[in-house]
């Protein structure tokens, strides 16, 4: 089918059906399947090269305003092409995961430069980072630092970000940043793009246990940006940082479980391995179907969220939930494959060992990234079950 | 097909909670009918069913309402029924959900298909145990041969396993409930129980893991009418309301603290009913067994869900 075709914008069945086919029986997206890339850099550029791809033939166009690039239709595009990404034995573009959580906030607070700049990003050609956590401000996100000061028309960012995520080949960082007094907290925080290449940007992998550089510090020395490089109002940082996190908890949540079902199926045949050699140890089989429910339930409560997001209502407080089921289901996906490969997983060294020890140690950021479980369950408690404020008398 | 909206939702709700209060002799089904109950099942027999077993669970009502569920699903000329649910233990040939007084056929799964008993060659004692108030009956003894019956317990198990699990998130619920409002009364070191990070993280926990199975149910009844996945979801929603149930009592009785192991308090209700239901058609563990055994025997891991399929 034509991955142009206007139909798909109104019918995401047959978008659905559309995308599955091409994803199965195009020859040239073998190159993507069944690979482990050695650096995090080597692997964000490749899989950038299947957005390319699929960008050319449309179905990466879905989901977003013709005005960025787009062909139209709504989020569940989108969720639906992840999913049959995933299904199809194809990563998910790890630039995604960032275009997720940056684009519609883009998309709604600064079109203008979601109309100078998404395109790209949808053809694969450029991603973005994610500036918000300071070596001072991690959970405490509106306790940060950097400051953006006014200068004549344009704005002078100062300051240093951590743990940017892809910050190590980013192209653009979109940051929030402090524009009122110091002590303004939330109020006088402003959400700004800044360019890689503006002068005083300086980024430094960090690289995560396992060798990974997922994430960066990012330095800014007096870099000037344009005026125009402000997402939403002055000092209205907060307002898009809270929009930005409905997607950052639920679609993220969404492609996570659309990757975990496909490793759900990986271990069913690295234990059926198991079974024709050492048997399976005790417990396991329960386990396994635990992980696999638990993917299942993943999906289910996330399809809600997401359809609730694509329909353009807001998700509240309770995407916490999502955020608390994705990173189980993380923790205890990968601790299982870590405990079914054994020695394999501690010493192995053929292309899936590696991939699973890699992917090991990111899982264990399902915990932490997006705000933490514990801030997830602070959450919970302050806005959905309204239990009294904590340390309060 | 959802035809109620959220105001008339609430208002069902509350009309259920009175029927569940209401402690007269006027039986159940009577009740029901006043209602027009009937008419809301027919319109939307997820929400319908839904709804009703959540406030059953909530309530801590014991009735036999499961076995119209079970019966309807598995041949609506069934209903008047009762069912004969696998005890799984060696005490027993079978469970009954109440007394059995105007019923004249006991619905029997046995290995060779259906069987129908007449009801009074059952001899029945209470179930009692961990659960004193419940109405639940144990067959004890032989069962006769009984009649042969056409049609397919898997379906009425999925059926059951749904309503189970609503039943299940009821008694959750109302068990959250309870803790909530001891945590924000009490107090302790001078501020409530409820400001404490450590109770207040261990009650979020709790709720996440509701609205987890709440969710997983509402897949299963999205694949209700589809042969291939009816029952495999249905039995991944019952063990995660099961699971749901086990992670939701540790934590409400932990945070009543010596009131959730007293007579005194209802919390131990919750806990007693919760493990009732949670064995009934299937305990969590044994569930999550039975599916980690299907996939490793060659059944798909299926997503179930699929974003782009609204179905009703």
């Amino acid at each position: 089918m034509d991955g142009f075709a206007a139909e798909l914008g109104s019918d995401l069945r047959a978008y659905a059906a559309g995308v599955r086919s091409f994803l199965r029986t195009n020859p040239a997206l073998d190159q993507w399947r069944a690979v482990h890339h050695e650096t995090t850099a080597e692997r964000i550029h490749h899989e950038a090269r299947l957005l390319g791809l699929l960008y050319d033939a449309g179905w990466n166009r879905w989901g977003w305003p013709e005005t960025v690039g787009g062909l139209g239709g709504e989020l569940v595009h989108r969720a639906t092409l992840y999913d049959e990404l995933a299904a199809a034995g194809l990563p998910i573009p790890q630039s995604t995961l960032m275009l997720e959580t940056l684009g519609p906030a883009m998309v709604r607070f600064a079109p203008h430069l979601a109309e100078r700049h998404l395109p790209a990003y949808l053809r694969g050609e450029e991603w973005w980072g994610q500036g918000f956590s300071e070596p001072e401000a991690g959970s405490d996100l509106a306790g940060l630092r950097t400051r953006a000061r006014r200068d004549g028309e344009d704005w002078v960012v100062s300051g240093q970000k951590l743990w940017t995520s892809h910050g190590e080949t980013a192209h653009r960082f979109v940051c929030l940043v402090r524009t009122g007094a110091p002590e303004s907290r939330h109020k006088g925080l402003s959400m700004v793009l800044v360019d890689r290449e503006s002068a005083g940007v300086t980024a430094r992998p960090v690289a995560i246990a396992g060798g990974r550089n997922e994430l960066a510090e990012v330095f800014f020395d007096d870099v000037r940006i344009p005026g125009d490089h402000l997402i939403g109002e002055p000092d209205g940082g907060w307002a898009v940082a809270m929009y930005l996190l409905q997607f950052e908890r639920s679609v993220y949540g969404w492609q996570c479980a659309a990757v975990a079902l496909a490793r759900v199926r990986d271990l069913v045949v690295a234990a059926a391995d198991l079974a024709a050699t050492s048997g399976i140890p005790d417990g396991l089989t329960r386990r396994l179907g635990e992980v696999y429910s638990d993917v299942v339930t993943l999906r289910a409560r996330s399809t809600e969220t997401v359809r609730r997001l694509s329909a353009g209502q807001s998700v509240g407080p309770e995407a916490s939930v999502d955020k608390v089921l994705l990173a189980s289901v993380e923790t205890g996906l990968y601790d299982l494959g870590r405990e079914l490969l054994g020695g394999g997983f501690l010493a192995g060294t053929d292309r899936d060992e590696r991939a699973w020890r890699d992917e090991w140690w990111y899982s264990r950021s399902a915990t932490i990234l997006g705000g933490s479980s514990e801030i997830q369950r602070t959450i919970l408690a302050d806005h959905v079950l309204g239990l009294p404020k904590e340390g309060g008398a | 097909m959802t035809v109620l909206d959220i105001d008339a939702r609430a208002a069902v709700a509350q009309s259920l909670r009175d029927v569940f209060a209401d402690d007269s002799p006027c039986d159940l089904p009577a009740r029901l009918d006043r209602l027009g109950w009937s008419e809301v099942v027919q319109a939307d027999p997820a929400m319908a069913t839904t709804m009703l077993f959540n406030e059953q669970g909530g309530a801590l009502a014991s009735t036999r309402l499961l076995d119209d569920v079970v019966t309807n699903a598995i041949d609506p000329a069934l209903t008047g029924h009762a069912v004969l649910y696998p005890s799984y233990s060696s005490v027993g040939s079978g469970l009954v959900l109440g007394p059995l007084s105007g019923v004249e056929h006991v619905l029997v799964p046995a290995r060779d298909g259906l069987r129908a008993i007449p009801a009074s060659t059952l001899s029945l004692r209470p179930f009692g145990g961990f659960d004193p108030a419940s109405a639940w009956q144990i067959a004890v003894g032989d069962l006769p041969e009984g009649d042969k019956v056409e049609g397919d317990w898997r379906t009425g198990q999925a059926a059951g396993r749904r309503a189970i699990a609503a039943e299940l998130l009821g008694v959750c619920r109302a068990a959250l409930d309870l803790a909530i409002q001891h945590t924000t009364a009490r107090r302790q070191y001078g501020r409530p129980l409820g400001s404490f990070q450590a109770v207040r993280h261990q009650l979020a926990e709790a709720y996440a893991e509701v609205e987890a199975a709440a969710a997983a149910l509402a897949a299963a009844w999205s694949v209700a009418d589809d042969p291939t996945l009816a029952q495999w979801g249905a039995r991944t929603a019952k063990a995660r309301a099961g699971q749901a149930q086990a992670v939701v009592l540790r934590r409400t009785v932990q945070v009543l603290g010596a009131m959730g192991l007293t007579e005194e308090s209802p919390m131990h209700r919750f806990v007693e009913r919760g493990a009732a239901l949670d064995h009934l058609l299937g305990n969590h563990g044994a569930l999550f067994e039975q599916i980690g055994r299907d996939l490793l025997t060659g059944s798909a891991a299926h997503p179930v869900v699929q974003i782009w399929e609204d179905r009703p």
